[in-house]
Formats: structure tokens, C-alpha cells, sequence
């Protein structure tokens, strides 16, 4: 005989372990374990892009007899849900993934090793180098590149003829523009993570690297990077922060550099119809090589996945040079695949021929599990204490560089 | 000590009667029947049965397992390692592997001295003046409260573009080109304006009910005695009102302490970590770094923190009628 308390708390807890046993049915495998082949994207920014990727993914269906049951998630949200998902065991089968994350993803063993499949289907040799590389840990290949994206040098044409493609020059035009409180020379780098993305591209601009490829310490401490940081910092001196910051500052034709993506060509035509401006190489230190760094996203199988071979069979069809160039418009991005990179013909759009010509020489982030963390607490931080909070670069970047070895290496 | 005499027959009243024996259970009936209190009982708990399923897993299922979690090494995507008090320990003493910790601690620290104090004494303020019988009260009361109801992410549109350093409102009134949200000196104080401006209204609200719940008569001997406006306010109103008081300080800081939504917003944590609070920090460590042990921890380390200072309020705050 049960007192009433103790009944009601036995109810409660039988609720409970109900709910518990609903939530967690089907948990091992999940997604991973039903009839249809489970696909995640991100969600398109137009009914059109959603349309073309989704009859891409019918001829899939057609050709191969499977259900594809592909769920959109919203860019912001992607990562923490498909995290989510992987902790339940309920992922899907073939995902898009974010550059940076995959080494992690891999370094976690939940990726599938693609590297054999890959030599037998559509060859590593059939995409961007670069891109390519995003995808490769210790040798082995963990996905395909989907999509890519880089960032190249804005310029107003009102206030700039022809754009810099040294550094002196960039400096030298700098000082020509520049009218205290009313118009800036640069925009600057912006600060915390997606400063932390800009920054290589200077550093390597600057003849530096990021890490040293034998033994994967950070080196963007060196001489080089101070000097990037250095170089930034003497721009920012013709930048007055009031004018720089102001939202659209180089919409509005306040300021006559920035740097930025191919995503900026239609937001600024539409949104500024009177603003005139073009797109040139990032300008390099002293007149070598342009290069700039890059970005995007690719496809990847996890490990649990009951279908790989079909998931595969899918990564193909959105990759090769005809589905390549339908992801090309869903994505909004190059496309990687060069055979379809050639069909599109950027280069007809002289703005978008710069950005095409700066991927050939843009560097891919490092592929160590722990660069996310070091871009953005450590590289983040340490150009905030310089070009916000006006601090030595020397002794920032130095100890940065000490900080981002105590995470990638432990020491 | 044994009572021996019934107190009935003591006053007078005849004894009580003695109990009768209840009677057997006739065959086939219930061997027990449940009483009306059993019943009401049991309609009481299936009524509140849904809010306990509630809270059962989806607060205090989250909380027990986050507090494991929190002795875990956890990234979401491989099995969960047990690390013991390492995650507190890091945290706490390893600014090379956690260098945003204790300075999003300071920074949550001063956001609330800006916020809370100011907070409580504009919303007094205006509470007083607009229990002073003040035409179009409605009107006030319902433009102060416009806020709460704004969503966030439009109240954070709006006050960009107030504080832009070309084409803001505010440096438009000032006549300056200040870059509030791009300075550290700036951004904080700046978030710290707008977080009082939203919390406005929620606080006039009960601060006035307050103080209309205050007997009128109390003002009127004031009155009779020579006291003006500002005496009556200070020896009447604030201490009839200390308990409320006392309410809004102590939510408002636990409020404070998880502010997350302006910076994430408006500012990221920056410019140079400025903005970076408490609660952002650990955002970023649980959904960026997916850090869940570091980050359940984190949340722990900030139950603490809160406890102590709500003990600290209980302690030094009075929070009864004077």
C-alpha cells in the first residue's frame, strides 16, 4: 500500500521513464538506420536555390531508386543541431560541413575516409587545389569540396583610379583619400574571429605562414605577421574609427578600401545604386604574388552511416562537373569542381574574374582540430589588443603565438 | 505530561463522546475507501502532472545532467570522458587555456554596478512622479512598457543605428562622432543604457503598484506636519515600498549576471572583450568550441556566484517594512 506522496512521485517517475524511452527509441543509428538516405544542407537563400537542389537530388532518387530525405537547417543553426545529432545518433547520412570543422570531425573518427573511393571516382585532380585540401588529414581524404569562397580588395572609383598592388602603394593611395572625420581610407579587418580569417591572407601576402608545415606549431608570431599587423595598423592611421564604423560605411562612399567576398557585388548595387566601385587583387607586399584565403563549405559521409556507398554515390552527383554547376547557383559560391568552373565562366563579370583569378592563389585555413578555438581566442583576441585597444604588436603577437602552441601542441 | 481530565467536562460541556467501532467491510466491497482529502489529493496531482513532466525533463533532468556533464570532457561527437574537477580547476587557474574567464567575470561584474543601480533609481524616479496623479498615467505607463514586449532583435536594430558614429540620433544630439559600440571604453557602458531603458517599464510597473498600495493617510499627517514632496518620498514612500525594492535588486542582478542577448546582438564580445560576459563566453565554449564539459561547468561556477550574491542581498539589504 503506497501513501499518497509516494504514489504521485511514482507516477511522475513512470511519466518520466516514458518519455525517456520515446526520446531515446531508435537512438543508436538513428537517421543513420532508416529506409531513406538522410541529407543535410544548409538552407537556401531563395525558393529557386531550394528548387534546383531539389531536383538535382530527385534525378538522385530516380536514377538509383532511393528516398532522399534532405532537411534544410539555417546556416547559423547548422553546426549546434548537427552536433546535436551526432550525440544521439542520429545524424544523417551525407552532410555540408564547414571548412574548419572537418580536420575536427575527422580527428574525431565519426567522418568516413573517402580517400580509395575518391581515387576510383571523380579524383581528387578534378577540384581546387585549395579547396581540395580542406578535406585532407594526415593524408587521407574526409570529404569533398562543395563550394568556395575568398576575399579580395573593394576599392570606390570615386575616390581611388587605380587600385594598389603593393603595399606602399596601398599606403600611398591611403594618405591621398584620406579627409579627417569625413572620409576613411580602409574599413579594416573587423575584429574577434572574422578578423582572425582576414589575417592570413596578409601574413602570407607578407611572405609569412600561419604554421610551420613540419610540425604544425603556430608561426604567425614571426616577423612576418607583426609586420601584417604593422602594415594594418599604419592604414588604420588614415582610417579615423568614427568614419570607418559607421554601418555601411563604404556603401555610403565614406570609406575608399575594404575587403571582402563575391557575396558583396550584389548587396552593394542593389543597396547602393549610387556608389561606383570595383574589385582588384588583394595588393601583396612588395608586388609578388596576391594571396588571399579561403573559405566554404564541403560534403562529407559520417562513419555510422548504413549507406555509404549510395551517400557517396550522392557527394558524385552534386559534384561532378553538371551537378557542380546547379550547387554553384544553391550555394551562391565558386564552384570547385574545375570542369564546372570553367563552364560557368565567371570571368565574363570582370568583378568576379578577380575573385576567380585570387582562388587560384588563396591559402586554406590549417587543418589542425584545434584552429577554430585558436582563431578566435587566441589570433582573434590578440588583433583586438592591437587595433582596437592599441597595443604592441611585437609583444601581442608573440605571446599569442606562445598561447595558440599551449592548444594546438600542448605545450 | 498524560492529560487525565477531558477539558470539555472541565468547561462545563458534556464528555466526548467515545468512538464507535467502525463497522466490518461488507463482502465484496473496497477494503479501503479512499477518503475525500485522498481524492483531492490525487485530482491535485493529475492537474499538475503536465507541469511536472515539464520540469522533470526538461529543467531538472538538464540540470542533474549538465552537473555531470560539467566532470566530463565532452565535444558532443565522441563518447564523453570523466576529467573530475579538471574543468573548475582550468577554469579557474589556467588563463592560457581559458584567458576569457575571469575577464568576462569582471566584465558581467561592471555591466551590472552600470545597470542595476541606475536602473532601479530611474525607474524610482519615474514611478514617483507618475504617482503623483500625473495626467495620461495609462499613456505612460503603456510607452514605458513598449520595450519588454519589442522583440530583442528590432531593439537591437534600433539602437545601432542610434548610436552610429555618423548618422546616429545620439551623437546627432551630442554633436560628437563617438563610435560607441566600437570603443571599450564605450560599448559596455552603451549596452548598459539600453539593457535600462528595456528593463524600464517592468520595474515602474510593480514599483508603482507599490507605492499606490501605500495608506494615503500616511501622507496626509506628513503633510500636516510641513513635510514637502522630497521628505514625504524619503521618509514615507521608499521605506513602504524596501520589500518591492529588494525584489527588483535581487531578480535585476541575476538578470544582469546572464546577459547574453544585446552582445550577442551588437557587439559580438567585442571591441578588444569588452562586452564579453559571463554568459556569452560560455555560449561560445558550449556552442562554437562545443566545450560542454567546460561550459557546464562554467554554468555552475555561475550558480555559485549567484547564490552568493542573492545571500549576500538577503544579508545586507533590508527587505522589510520600515
Amino acid at each position: 500500500m503506497f501513501s499518497s506522496t509516494r504514489r504521485g512521485a511514482l507516477i511522475v517517475a513512470a511519466g518520466m521513464a516514458l518519455t525517456l524511452a520515446g526520446c531515446t527509441a531508435g537512438g543508436a543509428g538513428g537517421a543513420a538506420q532508416s529506409d531513406s538516405l538522410e541529407f543535410w544542407a544548409y538552407e537556401p537563400n531563395s525558393l529557386s536555390q531550394k528548387e534546383a537542389l531539389d531536383a538535382l537530388v530527385a534525378e538522385f532518387e530516380a536514377e538509383n531508386e532511393i528516398d532522399v530525405r534532405v532537411t534544410y537547417v539555417p546556416k547559423d543553426a547548422f553546426n549546434t543541431k548537427l552536433n546535436s545529432s551526432i550525440a544521439v545518433g542520429r545524424n544523417p547520412d551525407v552532410s555540408y560541413l564547414d571548412q574548419p570543422l572537418t580536420p575536427r570531425f575527422a580527428g574525431d573518427g565519426i567522418l568516413l575516409d573517402i580517400t580509395d573511393q575518391l581515387e576510383t571516382g571523380l579524383g581528387a585532380d578534378a577540384f581546387a587545389p585549395a579547396a581540395m585540401d580542406t578535406n585532407v588529414v594526415d593524408g587521407r581524404v574526409y570529404g569533398v569540396p562543395l563550394s568556395m569562397t575568398t576575399v579580395a580588395l573593394y576599392y570606390n572609383t570615386a575616390l581611388v583610379q587605380t587600385p594598389p598592388t603593393t603595399w606602399d602603394e596601398w599606403l600611398e593611395s591611403a594618405e591621398d583619400v584620406y579627409v579627417p572625420n569625413t572620409t576613411a581610407a580602409f574599413e579594416g579587418i573587423g575584429g574577434g574571429g572574422w578578423g582572425a580569417w582576414l589575417f592570413p591572407a596578409f601574413v602570407h601576402s607578407g611572405g609569412g605562414t600561419m604554421i610551420s608545415p613540419a610540425d604544425s606549431s603556430a608561426t604567425f608570431g614571426d616577423e612576418a605577421g607583426v609586420e601584417a599587423a604593422n602594415f594594418l595598423l599604419d592604414l588604420q592611421r588614415y582610417s579615423d574609427q568614427a568614419v570607418r564604423q559607421s554601418e555601411n560605411a563604404f556603401g555610403n562612399g565614406l570609406v575608399a578600401y575594404k575587403v571582402s567576398g563575391p557575396w558583396e557585388i550584389e548587396a552593394l548595387s542593389k543597396s547602393f545604386p549610387n556608389l561606383e566601385f570595383a574589385v582588384a587583387p588583394l595588393p601583396s607586399r612588395d608586388g609578388g604574388t596576391s594571396v588571399s584565403n579561403i573559405g566554404g563549405e564541403n560534403l562529407v559521409i559520417f562513419e555510422n552511416s548504413t549507406k555509404q556507398d549510395l551517400a557517396y554515390a550522392l557527394i558524385e552527383h552534386l559534384t561532378d562537373a553538371e551537378g557542380m554547376q546547379v550547387m554553384a547557383g544553391v550555394t551562391g559560391n565558386f564552384a570547385t569542381n574545375l570542369e564546372a568552373a570553367a563552364a560557368l565562366n565567371f570571368s565574363a563579370d570582370p568583378n568576379l574574374a578577380v575573385f576567380e583569378a585570387q582562388l587560384q592563389t588563396a591559402i586554406p585555413r590549417p587543418t589542425l582540430t584545434e584552429w577554430l578555438k585558436v582563431n578566435d581566442e587566441v589570433i582573434g583576441s590578440a588583433l583586438d589588443a592591437i587595433f582596437v585597444s592599441g597595443e604592441d604588436p611585437t609583444t601581442v603577437l608573440t605571446e599569442a603565438n606562445e598561447r595558440a602552441n599551449v592548444i594546438l601542441l600542448g605545450e | 505530561m498524560t492529560q487525565l481530565i477531558d477539558p470539555a467536562v472541565v468547561a462545563g460541556q458534556p464528555a466526548t463522546p467515545p468512538r464507535r467501532p467502525r463497522p466490518a467491510p461488507r463482502r465484496g466491497a473496497s477494503p479501503r475507501r479512499t477518503s475525500y482529502r485522498a481524492r483531492q489529493n490525487r485530482t491535485g496531482y493529475l492537474f499538475i502532472l503536465p507541469f511536472l513532466l515539464y520540469f522533470a525533463m526538461f529543467l531538472l533532468l538538464p540540470m542533474l545532467m549538465s552537473f555531470v556533464l560539467s566532470f566530463m570532457e565532452w565535444d558532443l561527437r565522441s563518447a564523453p570522458t570523466f576529467v573530475g574537477l579538471d574543468n573548475y580547476a582550468n577554469l579557474l587557474f589556467d588563463p592560457i587555456r581559458y584567458p576569457e574567464f575571469w575577464p568576462s567575470l569582471g566584465v558581467t561584474l561592471q555591466y551590472i554596478l552600470m545597470s542595476v543601480p541606475l536602473g532601479i533609481a530611474f525607474a524610482l524616479g519615474i514611478s514617483a512622479m507618475l504617482n503623483a496623479n500625473v495626467k495620461g498615467e495609462g499613456f505612460f505607463k503603456t510607452a514605458y512598457f513598449i520595450p519588454n514586449v519589442t522583440a530583442v532583435v528590432a531593439v537591437a536594430a534600433m539602437w545601432i543605428f542610434m548610436l552610429d558614429p555618423q548618422f546616429g540620433l545620439i551623437n546627432d544630439v551630442l554633436g560628437t562622432n563617438i563610435s560607441f559600440l566600437g570603443m571599450p571604453e564605450t560599448a559596455l557602458a552603451s549596452l548598459a543604457a539600453m539593457a535600462i531603458w528595456g528593463a524600464l517599464g517592468y520595474n515602474i510597473l510593480i514599483l508603482l503598484s507599490a507605492m499606490k498600495s501605500i495608506d494615503e493617510s500616511l501622507y496626509e499627517a506628513a503633510k500636516i506636519d510641513g513635510a514637502n514632496a522630497v521628505q514625504r518620498f524619503f521618509a514615507i514612500t521608499l521605506p513602504s515600498i524596501q520589500p518591492i525594492i529588494f525584489f527588483i535588486i535581487i531578480t535585476a542582478t541575476i538578470g544582469a549576471f546572464q546577459a547574453f542577448d544585446q552582445m550577442y546582438l551588437m557587439t559580438g564580445g567585442g571591441p578588444d572583450g569588452s562586452t564579453l560576459t559571463y554568459l556569452l563566453s560560455l555560449y561560445n565554449h558550449a556552442f562554437r568550441y562545443f566545450e560542454m564539459g567546460t561550459a557546464s561547468a562554467m554554468s555552475y561556477l555561475l550558480l555559485l556566484i549567484i547564490l552568493f550574491v542573492t545571500w549576500v542581498g538577503f544579508r545586507f539589504i533590508p527587505q522589510k517594512l520600515d
